[in-house]
């Protein structure tokens, strides 16, 4: 049927109008202008401006400094914490919420319990779909004091707590939140490729004699490597960058740097106006070693993903 | 699918043209028409508190009514209307910044005097003293207090109109002193005791140790600096207790900034006692308190035995967490002046003026500078400010409001005026920030036990160097 | 048999399961009883108010909740057309088409993830500047549609890598010019695509907070996060009711357009069919 088709293809006559040639590249060039101007030229920038002091005292006087941000920040004696605050958070968040606990709830819902999946699932995309604001401003009144916080409330009972949940725990607090936010996205895509097994894998393996949990590991969590991969990839450069909820729900306290990652520390030098002084030099320089090891960390990633298979070449050429 | 991509397009356009807009009217804001009457808009940001403090732009639009009807008089066919902003002090700063580098900046902006520095340097506001010559005999100007000037100079010019002032008292608990043991005229007496230099900062920390002991008040709720969560740090209020102990911020003289080695010991010392050694100041308090958790804890008036505030906080504790009961506050808190450091030094408290600046054509890419300083001169008027002052509890600019009734009335103003002759100011200079930024995070690290006293001078003094070339370190 | 454990073991994971999901339940049940609510003690309301919903029309800052309302709107659908004017012909061409340079362009797209715009905010600020584009709802619709260009084309690519063959070859074969096809066979059939990309891009320009609170000052340009988020300005006494009715109107849309569209939405969030077993 195909080779009919594809003969049919080659003998009809060339079509006329839009040059071909052209079409492709007229066609992605909305969407990389607006990708060059909007996004390389502010990485080129970043890049420009970590090399000089521009800073609140500085202005229209701003001077190259060359590496001299980059040496004062490999200096700063809290570096370190925030070094492991980054870890930390990037860390636990994308192990447990965006694996473990996705890859446990798709296997649920789309291997076991179907309908309890239709149930729980909508309620688990909620984070993701509620604006960032609202999201964080629940959170604190869950975690809020007596008489209060929900969970106060909840665990009144029990005779356990009363204070502010998010100000004794904060690091817990900010990686639930954070990390729920990410859950619903691995969970989908998990789900879809568990769906995707074929049946007949799990029946030849059942008829091998293999236990549930050995058909899951042997068979199943292979084919799962890509997703997993991706997710950890594409979640982990999230994280590693983003810094919103932690700014809304501690901005990097309640004490001295303490749950201040490095993009939350590039923020406030960059634009804090009273604690950071405005330096958006140092700033940039902060925020341009976060890029540079993302960017290093995808490279790696794609290789390590056979990338080729990504992007065969589609099967109508010449036309 | 061809109607509806039409539908598109021009729902894109209408959306493209609304968007286009942009946050501000395009450059020519005069409509011209003969004869007819041209309206200026005349944009103002300022910060604060939107339940007190809302008057800093309420003051400008007042003063519009006013402006208008001296242009009418005058025969001009010029009439303003102020838009303004109210938001929180540190967000206005910021976007003050961004927006007068992409020449966005509103025509008046009202700030710390701190800022002055900066941003005169940066090129954003104007030198105001053209104006103030040719129009301070016509409008109240002539009557501000004098003192109040001075922190609106830098380099040999002067850069804004004064808008409020205030001071940074040491609040203290009747109730907890009385159950100390106190006498009512004990506490009466404090005030005074500590105004003449009898009552010192570690007599006050062994008050609170006491009270502590005796379970008075809870451990850690003795002494309660200015809260700090995170690094949001602001070092004014502590730098009182530096200068309670003779240090000084800069030399005004020649603008740069100092600092006294010995003074910094003792202001170092000082809070390390009180976190470590008297331990009557719990560390989350430097270390993890917000704002209204703090507010909450200290207006109640009966949980923290003495605590560093600012006049102001008197309106927002009464207005905003007391129901508008002023009463529960003056029977059940006390206000004096920061004691001295040590005998034979002089109790001290920080003033610090917000003032009006009128933004250069470069920052807000508009003329209209002259009609600004006006509606600025018009708002710095005794009744205006002086309800303002009333509303939120700041102190007096004017001379003339000293006899006015508004202001007179009020036993809260009336009992801290005092304070200002005792008053400090902080630097104008360019570097102060980073200054302060540098000092307090040294202070934090301190008072979450990183640093000893004598490691935090060494460090501090590094730091400060490096941070601003040119300080004096004495 | 090993097509499922054992019954047990569901029941537990089940059962544990609904245990990690009702907190979920407990957090966003409070904003409905709060938004209500005179004061509310946990998630137990007491006294019932339409206080707070007097209060949200007042104007604070000098703007309103409506006029913030209507920013919102413009913002979203602003960003919803750049973002699928920009998409939808480079996926197309990425999918169907062979370009030259082809590869090395879905790897830039896939790369450019690595180039988060939150970490450029400072050269961000700079554009912006240039182009005249700072306190413009324009600025940061482009902004953010350059962000987020490269998650959609490789969405995109994947629903136009369903299409059969067959159908586009079918087009050519009666005369019709590549560009024909793309029109007419192409974009219908990837409609269900369009509308995923086109509901994730109304509902990301909908949620987007930081790049309006850094680079839309003035009020006249605040956007609903930004004007929620100035309701629990950090020092004074919030008052909480106020700030859920704000944000009960807030959210509602979004959650509307999940629940009325989870379909669509979860058709992004998979990529489009992109992922399989490999």
């Amino acid at each position: 049927m195909i080779e009919a088709w594809t003969r049919l293809v080659a003998a009809a006559p060339r079509p006329a109008a839009l040059g071909r040639r052209w079409l492709g590249p007229l066609m992605c060039i909305p969407a990389l202008a607006l990708v060059t101007a909007f996004l390389v030229a502010p990485a080129a920038l970043t890049l420009h401006i970590s090399m000089t002091d521009m800073s609140l005292s500085t202005l229209g006087s701003v001077q190259w400094v060359g590496l001299e941000n980059y040496r004062r920040l490999l200096s700063r004696p809290e570096l370190p914490k925030i070094a492991l605050n980054t870890l930390l958070f990037v860390g636990v968040n994308l192990v447990i919420f965006n694996l473990f606990l996705p890859l446990a709830v798709a296997t649920l819902t789309a291997a076991w319990e179907e309908r309890l999946g239709r149930l729980v699932r909508p309620l688990w995309l909620l984070p993701r779909v509620t604006p960032s604001v609202v999201y964080a401003l629940l959170w604190v009144w869950l975690t809020a004091p007596a008489p209060y916080g929900t969970l106060n409330q909840l665990l009144a009972p029990l005779g356990v707590g009363g204070g502010s949940w998010l100000l004794s725990y904060p690091w817990p607090v900010v990686i639930v939140a954070d990390g729920l936010v990410g859950t619903s996205f691995a969970t989908i895509l998990f789900s879809a490729a568990i769906r995707a097994v074929p049946r007949e894998l799990w029946l030849a393996a059942a008829a091998d004699g293999a236990s549930y949990w050995q058909t899951f590991r042997y068979v199943v969590l292979p084919l799962l490597r890509w997703p997993i991969m991706f997710v950890a990839t594409y979640q982990g450069l999230s994280l590693l960058a983003s810094f919103e909820f932690v700014l809304l729900l501690t901005n990097g306290g309640p004490g001295l740097w303490q749950t201040e990652v490095w993009s939350l520390y590039a923020y406030h030098q960059a634009f804090s106006y009273y604690t950071g002084g405005l330096q958006m030099g140092y700033g940039a320089a902060i925020a341009s070693l976060l890029v540079g090891f993302g960017a290093v960390a995808s490279l790696v990633a794609l290789r390590l993903f056979r990338f080729a298979e990504l992007t065969a070449e589609p099967r109508l050429r010449a036309v | 699918m061809r109607r509806i991509a039409i539908v598109l397009l021009g729902l894109a356009v209408a959306v493209l043209l609304v968007a286009c807009r942009g946050g501000r009217e395009p450059a020519p804001q005069m409509q011209r028409a003969p004869g007819q009457v041209q309206i200026v808009t005349i944009t103002a940001w300022a910060g604060g508190n939107p339940q007190t403090e809302r008057g800093r732009i309420g003051m400008l639009e007042k003063a519009a009514e006013r402006l208008n009807a001296q242009l009418e008089r005058e025969g001009s066919n010029v009439r303003v209307r102020v838009e303004g902003i109210l938001d929180t002090s540190g967000d206005m700063a910021r976007k003050f910044v961004l927006a007068a580098q992409a020449g966005q900046a509103p025509d008046i902006v009202n700030s710390s005097h701190a800022d002055i520095a900066a941003w005169a340097q940066a090129g954003f506001i104007v030198p105001l003293d053209q104006y103030i010559a040719k129009y301070r005999d016509g409008t109240d100007l002539k009557d501000i207090i004098p003192n109040l000037w001075e922190p609106m100079r830098f380099r040999g010019a002067t850069w804004a109109v004064p808008q409020d002032t205030e001071a940074r008292p040491l609040y203290f608990s009747k109730p907890l002193l009385r159950r100390l043991g106190w006498s009512e005229s004990d506490i009466e007496a404090l005030p005074d005791r500590i105004r003449n230099g009898q009552f010192t900062l570690y007599d006050m920390l062994r008050v609170a140790k006491e009270a502590q002991d005796r379970g008075v008040v809870r451990p850690g709720y003795g002494y309660w600096t200015r809260p700090v969560f995170g690094d949001n740090y602001w070092g004014g209020d502590f730098y009182q207790f530096y200068v309670a102990f003779g240090g000084s911020l800069w030399d005004p003289q020649s603008g740069r900034l100092t600092v006294d080695r010995e003074a910094l010991r003792k202001f170092f010392q000082f809070h390390h006692d009180a976190i470590f050694g008297y331990g009557v100041t719990a560390r989350t308090v430097i270390g993890g308190t917000e704002w209204k958790q703090w507010h909450e804890t200290v207006s109640r008036g009966d949980q923290v035995l003495f605590w560093n505030g600012g006049v102001w906080q008197w309106a927002e504790w009464a207005q905003g967490y007391l129901g508008g009961d002023e009463g529960r506050l003056w029977d059940n808190v006390g206000f004096a002046l920061i004691p001295a450091g040590e005998p034979g030094r002089r109790p001290t408290t920080l003033s610090h003026p917000l003032a009006y600046m009128v933004t250069s054509e470069k920052a807000s890419g508009r003329r209209n500078q002259e009609l600004a300083f006006r509606l600025i001169a018009l708002a710095t008027s005794p009744d205006l400010n002086s309800e303002y002052a009333v509303q939120s509890k700041h102190l007096a600019i004017l001379r003339t409001q000293l006899n006015d009734p508004t202001y007179t009335r009020d036993r809260f103003l009336a009992a801290t005026s005092y304070m200002v002759e005792h008053a400090f100011f902080l630097p104008n200079n360019p570097d102060y920030g980073r200054f302060d930024a540098t000092l307090g995070r040294v202070l934090l690290a301190l008072a979450a036990g990183q640093l000893n006293v004598d490691q935090a001078v060494e460090r501090a003094i590094a730091d400060l160097q490096s941070a601003v070339p040119e300080l004096v370190v004495r | 048999m090993g097509l499922r454990p054992s019954r047990g073991v569901r029941l537990v994971a089940s059962g544990a399961l609904l245990l990690i999901t009702a907190p979920l339940l407990a957090l966003y049940a409070w904003l409905p009883i709060a938004a209500f609510a005179e004061r509310t003690v946990g998630l137990r309301p007491e006294g019932f108010t339409l206080e707070h919903w007097r209060r949200l029309l007042e104007p604070l800052g000098g703007e309103t909740l409506l006029g913030a309302l209507a920013r919102s709107l413009v913002l979203s659908s602003l960003y919803c057309l750049l973002l699928l004017a920009a998409v939808v012909p480079a996926a197309y061409a990425l999918s169907r088409l062979s370009l030259p340079g082809r590869r090395a362009l879905l790897v830039l797209f896939l790369l450019l993830h690595a180039f988060p715009t939150l970490s450029l905010l400072v050269g961000v600020y700079q554009v912006l500047r240039w182009f005249g584009l700072y306190d413009s709802l324009l600025g940061v619709a482009l902004i953010k549609a350059a962000s987020e260009v490269s998650l959609g084309v490789w969405v995109l690519k994947g629903f136009f890598d369903r299409i059969p063959w067959e159908m586009e070859a079918a087009a050519l074969v009666d005369g019709g010019s590549r560009w024909l096809a793309f029109r007419r066979i192409c974009l219908p059939l990837a409609r269900p695509g369009l509308l995923a990309v086109g509901a994730f891009g109304f509902l990301s320009g909908w949620n987007e907070f930081l790049l309006p609170y850094l680079f839309l000052p003035s009020s006249s340009q605040w956007t609903l996060p930004v004007y929620v988020r100035a309701l629990i300005a950090d020092f004074r006494f919030v008052d909480y009711g106020v700030v859920a009715a704000a944000s009960l109107v807030y959210a509602a849309p979004p959650l509307a357009l999940f629940a009325l569209g989870q379909r669509y939405l979860l058709r992004v969030y998979s990529l489009g069919g992109r992922v399989q077993a490999q």
